[in-house]
């Protein structure tokens, strides 16, 4: 039995004289125990709003969905009360802009102290009172348990001296730190899943493969699945071990890393894999999927990329089907149907490209004429 | 791409710049400046740039390393602190007022965020077409009839002129900020990161549309960007910037293959691999970058550096120095010679010893 | 070729798209149409009292002292001197609306060009203008009324000036703090990129981007100059303690209230109507320049 597994979600948001804007429209996801999986697409494919509606932490929509388990138990038939205890006992969430999901006036390790209270094992008095005078007057003890599991938490996400960064406050960090904070924080309540929405892109390159390499770590270690919300294919390959690939409210293709990566079936998948600029060689141009995503209210008909995928033929109209490819490999493309490859999957070059691919030399010194 | 010294004639130099500096005041409260006690961000701390008629230059570097404030400063956004700027043999550091409007015409920049660097109150048409009147360049119907022109040429439809930057697209927007930018026919335009806040579709899309441009309207670009495998697409040069100065520099080439500065094999390193499925060892660089109010000493990366060899590390700072005897390419560290089976068996000592070891053990 | 597409005809430098839209928003909001007809009603009574109004607002009628409304010849009737209610607020209209609007358009003017200025240089220009500012809000001005008064008599320009002068600090203290916000702004950047002078920037770029806030503060103080004026009128330092004003009539009817409460009811429901219907119209305005208002992002 898959931790987390959702069948047919549909996710609406009601708009006041106009047109309900459908963010996400029949999609299945599952995580495994223990495994990280990728959930990718580019904005307004609808993937942060699936995280989101994880942690029922969508008011404004409508979230509707044939099955919603998870463990077993269906999230959406839980009371306010009852979710509260899942979110942080069972689920953690990590944000992507750390300096805002972290509170200015509280040092860190106050507001991870405050999780671990709230979530996790330790006997300390959560009431209201005691909880005032910890945040007003006293602070919490440098002896409390929940302080030290605290400063403990943060040694395990990888911060040198936590005892130091525990006492500082969110902006007196760096933004990798800040990261490994709200990891930290997310691990308060011992949980079995961590949503963690886009957590390395406002990171440079070089902190970015310290962060992913903890989550990595954080999985195989403690045993911990991760549901990782990114937009970007190079995080996937490195940190993933299955992905869905999301596409304007639909999923495209999900499968283990390895078989998307090696055996991308679905024309989107093929396409987003060459837009990559390391894909390419040096200079020259790159490959480009045309066009841009549609509105959520302007969607066609089928498969929402038909407008923009080079092999759309007829049939492209009618739901999009689902095509088992190999095991756990599954693609919703109508143009593949079981043991039938379509083959390579071509775009033509952009418009106006001049048609010099190796115009680099061409491109460096067209201009050189005085001298 | 090892075009650059194939020609006898030297390309000409759009963009040289000197030495330039620019510092941030910390503080400016009233009682620091009465009693001269403020510090300064030392955002960019003595660079020198070339930019030749026709070429493309990236920078690179991560967040804070000053990349921006660089370009800032060289297109004269900013006031330079000290250094000289030349534009075309001219000195443009110092200029001001009519003079400095005569180069806005020929210098242009591209934000990073085209959200944010459009006027939300005014339609893209308004803020394409504002520049044409600046300059008293075109007016009434001339100067749409041009807006539109660029319109058609970036890919974007007529009927877009009057719409806000908010009923755009991302790379739509990203569309009309190249408008806005070649609208006054200039010679260069500095892109300050101008894909990374699109997705990897659109940033293809853009990239592309940035490389015909250049051909057609006979351009000189200086690229900033953190991410190594846009600047690799694009660029004719490369300088890698770390902690407001430029450790190293020379062709993509040079940088991509034959990296000699430490930072850059380390920011090399960071680049994700998208090979099939391989969860490739990705090294990542620990540490924080410095603090530009107080740099270290010596080499301002020793603290992170991964290849620290002794006190002349900590204590000496290195000058850009060339590699190989190669015109082109320099790198700023004193172990430029060190052999490939050296540096992999060395075990640089850790952060906290470094500050200890004395400058008397090195050299 | 002729073209239709961006090139908007402009009235004053001020789009005329910016009217159509402002007619749209006015048009299709019922709260915004009663706010815009009531203050139009009630300026265009104040403008053609002389020709509406049923008596002389001097004229009294000793027989029917303290009459109370619902009469035919007194619809809102008579106050303790005999004089017709109706005729009085009608006259009283001109002062009182004149007096805030013009008293606070001025200090809006000062005020938020102090504070765009300030804000938009910082430095030292902005210290000193700042420092100006606080002067300014130190400085009590009942007393400068007083002053006004001393120097150069009674009258409705003295009021404006008093009135003004204590609201420019609200202005220029708001209009820093957005302009604070908005000049880190890169579109700011971008202008200054293309060559724009800083007055172009400040006028293009920066004030658009502030009015929303500045809207809803014209209206609060307009509500607060009408009770102002009052306050000058109650003092004796006002306008001529003769003419009526929409202040003065509620400080005559307030002693008055056990017998003859008409009288200060009629002049406190025209200035909360007053009120209501300017914050009303306030609101369309600031939605007409809102072009973000509509179809936020999801």
């Amino acid at each position: 039995m898959s931790l987390l597994d959702i069948e047919d979600l549909s996710i609406t948001f009601p708009v006041e004289g106009g047109p309900d804007v459908p963010a996400v429209e029949g999609i299945d996801l599952s995580v495994e125990a223990g495994e990280i999986h990728g959930l990718v697409g580019e904005s307004g494919s609808g993937k942060s709003v699936t995280a989101r509606s994880v942690m029922r932490l969508l008011d404004d929509a409508e979230v509707g969905a044939k099955r919603f388990d998870y463990r077993g138990e269906d999230l959406y038939d839980k009371s306010e009360a009852e979710m509260r205890q899942v979110r942080g006992d069972e689920i953690g969430m990590v944000f992507q802009d750390s300096l805002s999901a972290l509170n200015p006036v509280m040092t860190v390790g106050e507001q991870i102290a405050e999780v671990v209270r709230h979530h996790g094992d330790v006997e300390e008095s959560t009431g209201l009172l005691s909880e005032l005078r910890r945040k007003y007057i006293t602070g919490t003890s440098t002896s409390a348990p929940s302080w030290r599991r605290a400063v403990s938490l943060l040694e395990t996400v990888g911060i040198p001296d936590p005892e130091t960064v525990a006492t500082s406050y969110p902006h007196q960090l760096s933004g990798g730190q800040r990261q490994r904070v709200m990891i930290a924080s997310a691990l308060g309540g011992d949980p079995s899943l961590i949503v963690a929405d886009e957590p390395t892109t406002a990171l440079d390159v070089t902190v970015e493969a310290g962060i992913l390499g903890e989550l990595r770590r954080l999985c195989d270690e403690l045993d911990v699945a991760i549901l990782l919300i990114t937009h970007d294919l190079g995080v996937v390959a490195e940190t993933c071990d299955s992905v869905t690939v999301m596409y304007s409210g639909s999923v495209m293709e999900r499968g283990r890393t390895d078989q998307l990566f090696e055996n991308p079936v679905h024309p989107y998948t093929k396409g987003l894999l060459r837009s990559i600029p390391e894909g390419a060689s040096t200079g020259g141009e790159l490959t480009t999927i045309p066009g841009s995503a549609p509105e959520p209210t302007d969607r066609p008909d089928g498969c929402p990329f038909r407008d923009r995928c080079p092999a759309a033929f007829d049939a492209c109209s009618e739901p999009l089907p689902e095509h088992v490819v190999d095991d756990g490999h599954v693609s919703h493309c109508h143009l593949y149907t079981e043991g039938d490859d379509p083959g390579e999957v071509t775009w033509d070059a952009p418009a106006a490209t001049n048609g010099s691919l190796d115009g680099t030399t061409e491109r460096t010194h067209t201009e050189v004429t005085d001298g | 791409m090892s075009t650059t010294d194939t020609t006898d004639e030297q390309p000409r130099e759009l963009l040289a710049a000197t030495n330039v500096k620019k510092h941030f005041p910390l503080d400016e409260g009233l009682f620091d400046r009465l009693f001269g006690d403020s510090q300064v961000v030392r955002a960019v701390d003595g660079v020198d740039l070339t930019v030749h008629a026709g070429e493309t230059v990236g920078i690179v570097g991560e967040s804070g390393s000053g990349k921006s404030t660089l370009g800032r400063t060289v297109s004269r956004l900013y006031e330079p602190t000290d250094g000289s700027i030349m534009l075309d043999g001219r000195h443009i550091e110092t200029y001001s007022g009519r003079e400095l409007r005569s180069i806005r015409r020929r210098v242009q920049y591209v934000f990073q965020d085209p959200l944010s660097a459009l006027n939300p109150r005014k339609t893209v048409g308004e803020s394409v077409a504002r520049p044409l009147s600046v300059h008293d360049i075109a007016s009434g119907e001339a100067k749409w009839d041009r807006v539109a022109e660029l319109f058609d040429e970036v890919g974007l439809a007529r009927s877009h002129l009057d719409a806000y930057p908010h009923e755009l697209s991302g790379g739509q927007r990203q569309r009309v900020g190249l408008c806005r930018a070649l609208v006054t026919e200039p010679d260069l335009v500095v892109f300050d990161e101008p894909v990374s806040a699109l997705d990897v579709t659109l940033q293809a899309q853009i990239l592309n549309l940035i490389n015909r441009l250049q051909q057609e309207f006979e351009l000189s670009y200086l690229l900033i960007s953190h991410d190594l495998s846009v600047v690799r697409q694009v660029c004719d040069r490369v300088a890698v910037m770390y902690a407001g100065e430029i450790v190293e520099r020379g062709t993509v080439a040079d940088i991509f293959e034959n990296p000699k500065h430490p930072y850059t094999r380390a920011l090399l390193d960071a680049i994700p691999r998208v090979e099939a499925g391989e969860r490739g060892e990705r090294k990542s660089l620990g540490g924080e970058p410095p603090s530009a109010t107080n740099p270290p000493d010596g080499c301002r990366f020793h603290p992170r550096c991964p290849e620290f060899i002794d006190g002349s590390c900590s204590g000496r700072k290195p000058e850009l120095q060339s590699v190989d005897g190669s015109a082109g390419h320099e790198a700023a560290c004193h172990w430029l010679d060190r052999s490939e089976a050296k540096r992999a068996t060395h075990t640089p000592p850790s952060p906290s010893e470094r500050d200890v070891i004395q400058e008397s053990t090195g050299d | 070729m002729s073209t239709d597409y961006g090139d908007a005809d402009t009235f004053f430098g001020v789009r005329l798209d910016r009217f159509e839209r402002l007619y749209e928003a006015v048009a299709g909001d019922y709260k915004a149409t009663f706010g815009l007809v009531t203050v139009t009603l009630f300026v265009l009574a104040a403008i053609f009292a002389p020709e509406l109004a049923p008596y002389d607002p001097m004229a009294q009628e000793y027989a029917i002292m303290q009459a109370p409304s619902l009469s035919s010849a007194h619809p809102l009737g008579t106050d303790s001197f005999g004089r017709d209610l109706l005729s009085r607020m009608m006259y009283g209209a001109r002062v009182s609306l004149g007096v805030s609007l013009g008293a606070v358009t001025i200090g809006a003017v000062v005020g938020v060009s102090l504070g765009v200025v300030a804000g938009y240089f910082g430095g030292w220009v902005d210290d000193a203008l700042m420092r100006f500012v606080d002067v300014l809000w130190a400085f009590p001005w009942l007393l400068v009324a007083i002053m006004l008064v001393a120097i150069f008599g009674q009258g409705v320009w003295n009021v404006i000036a008093a009135i003004a002068f204590a609201y420019i600090d609200d202005f220029a203290r708001l209009a820093r703090g957005e302009v604070l916000s908005i000049r880190e702004e890169e579109f700011v950047l971008a202008a200054k990129n293309i060559g724009l002078g800083d007055l172009g920037i400040m006028t293009e770029e920066v004030l658009p981007n502030a009015v929303a806030p500045l809207i809803v503060q014209f209206t609060v103080l307009i509500a607060r100059a009408i009770l102002a004026e009052s306050t000058l009128s109650f003092l004796g330092i006002g306008v001529k303690p003769t003419t009526p004003t929409w202040g003065a009539l509620l400080g005559q009817g307030r002693s008055l209230i056990g017998q003859a409460w008409w009288i200060s009811i009629v002049p406190g429901v025209a200035i909360v109507i007053t009120v209501l219907g300017i914050n009303l119209f306030g609101d369309a305005l600031r939605d007409a320049f809102d072009v973000r208002g509509e179809g936020g992002s999801p």
